[in-house]
């Protein structure tokens, strides 16, 4: 009988025994435990003889049948799009076209910079007839809108907020409403549409 | 780009003939399966033990892997991808037929003399002399009888370490099973095979 006080080879050192990862703790303990050189021995021989088990192949043909069964897809190569003629002329046109306008842009900020008092001069008169004249328009839009036979109940429908929520809230859906139907318009048919 | 011959392909990487195979290339297809019909016929014979069906589940392997070839991912090794599937196919059809365990006599599926002629293991084609070849072929087959008595878990462990001598970390990650599961696995296994084989030999 064995004595129990006696540690045994662990799996994990009996593994790397098979492996040649010899431990001290493991050769020593082989020197004098016999049932575990005899374990390390049949492991070892066990090992061997299943290293020399010979491998297997399929019968003959066996990548034709494979191929048989299995679709090649090549990988579409996707080529750059090949403008047409009428489109490499209007490319061009907005080529020109933005280089020229940068260009007269940068120059102009390039002369304002460089004369500052000049682009002054010229510039506060015309930003004060351009405000003048926008703020006239909308006074004569206002003024117009005001003339309207409807203003006044419009004005009336508006004026408190129980009054106005219901008029926001139709004007929203009407709003949804036409959205959807203008997006409607714009989708083009299905090509399957049985038209 | 043009495609390269079938000799070409052999000194490329898996990965890189992978690569070949994405764009299209049956060559490159054919050098996968050239590659790797026999390690994984191998691989699924074993488990299952009768020679028609291994080539139906490796054909099935080799189907399924060359179908997904794009999904195919090169930061794994392409040997562990195609193991894996025709394990699973092996331990998958284990599972369904519930045949955990087999006989040296063939294939329990073999209904004739010849079918099972057929489908009977043969072993030792390396021996050098004639008593040589008797002595490996009884020792060999013996072993591969032992192995088709494990449960599949244990053959698949078995094969893949010391057969094929893959280390514990791919057989786990093959697997889908903790390294220490695999060791102890592998363990089992070589206990339950010396025990079958000391058996074999005092019947």
């Amino acid at each position: 009988m064995s004595d129990p006080s006696v540690i045994h080879l662990t799996a994990d050192e009996l593994d790397a025994l098979l492996v040649g990862a010899d431990s001290p703790r493991a050769m020593s303990h082989l020197a004098t435990c016999p049932s575990c050189h005899a374990m390390r021995e049949l492991d070892a021989q066990l090992v061997t003889a299943l290293g020399t088990l010979p491998s297997w192949e399929p019968a003959a043909g066996f990548p034709d049948r494979v191929m048989a069964r299995v679709s090649i897809r090549p990988k579409l190569i996707e080529l750059p799009h090949a403008r047409s003629p009428r489109e490499r002329s209007a490319h061009w046109r907005v080529v020109v076209a933005s280089v020229a306008g940068g260009g007269a842009l940068a120059a102009a900020l390039a002369w304002a910079v460089a004369h500052p008092s000049a682009a002054l001069g010229w510039s506060a008169p015309t930003v004060a007839d351009a405000g003048q004249s926008l703020w006239i328009t909308w006074q004569a839009i206002a003024a117009n809108t005001a003339e309207q036979p409807w203003f006044s109940g419009a004005r009336d429908a508006l004026a408190t907020p129980a009054r106005a929520f219901p008029v926001l809230v139709g004007a929203l859906g009407a709003y949804a409403v036409a959205l959807v139907g203008l997006r409607r318009l714009l989708t083009e048919p299905a090509t399957d549409a049985g038209w | 780009m043009s495609g390269l011959s079938s000799a070409a392909y052999q000194v490329l990487s898996d990965q890189d003939v992978v690569r070949h195979a994405v764009q299209g290339r049956e060559a490159a297809y054919r050098e996968l399966i050239r590659r790797y019909q026999r390690p994984v016929f191998s691989l699924v014979y074993r488990m299952v033990r009768d020679r028609e069906l291994a080539e139906d589940l490796a054909q099935e392997t080799f189907i399924k892997v060359l179908k997904a070839i794009d999904s195919y991912r090169p930061e794994y090794k392409f040997s562990s991808w195609i193991f894996k599937i025709a394990n699973n196919a092996a331990i998958d059809h284990l599972r369904r037929r519930g045949l955990n365990t087999l006989s040296l006599d063939g294939s329990p599926h073999a209904e004739s003399a010849d079918a099972i002629e057929a489908t009977t293991l043969q072993i030792g084609d390396g021996a050098e002399s004639q008593l040589e070849e008797v002595a490996s072929r009884e020792l060999g087959a013996q072993i591969e009888a032992a192995i088709g008595q494990l449960r599949p878990e244990y053959r698949s462990c078995i094969i893949l370490r010391h057969i094929d001598g893959r280390p514990y970390e791919e057989i786990a990650e093959l697997l889908d099973l903790p390294l220490g599961t695999v060791k102890t696995y592998i363990h089992r296994a070589r206990n339950e095979l010396r025990i079958l084989l000391a058996a074999t030999r005092d019947s």
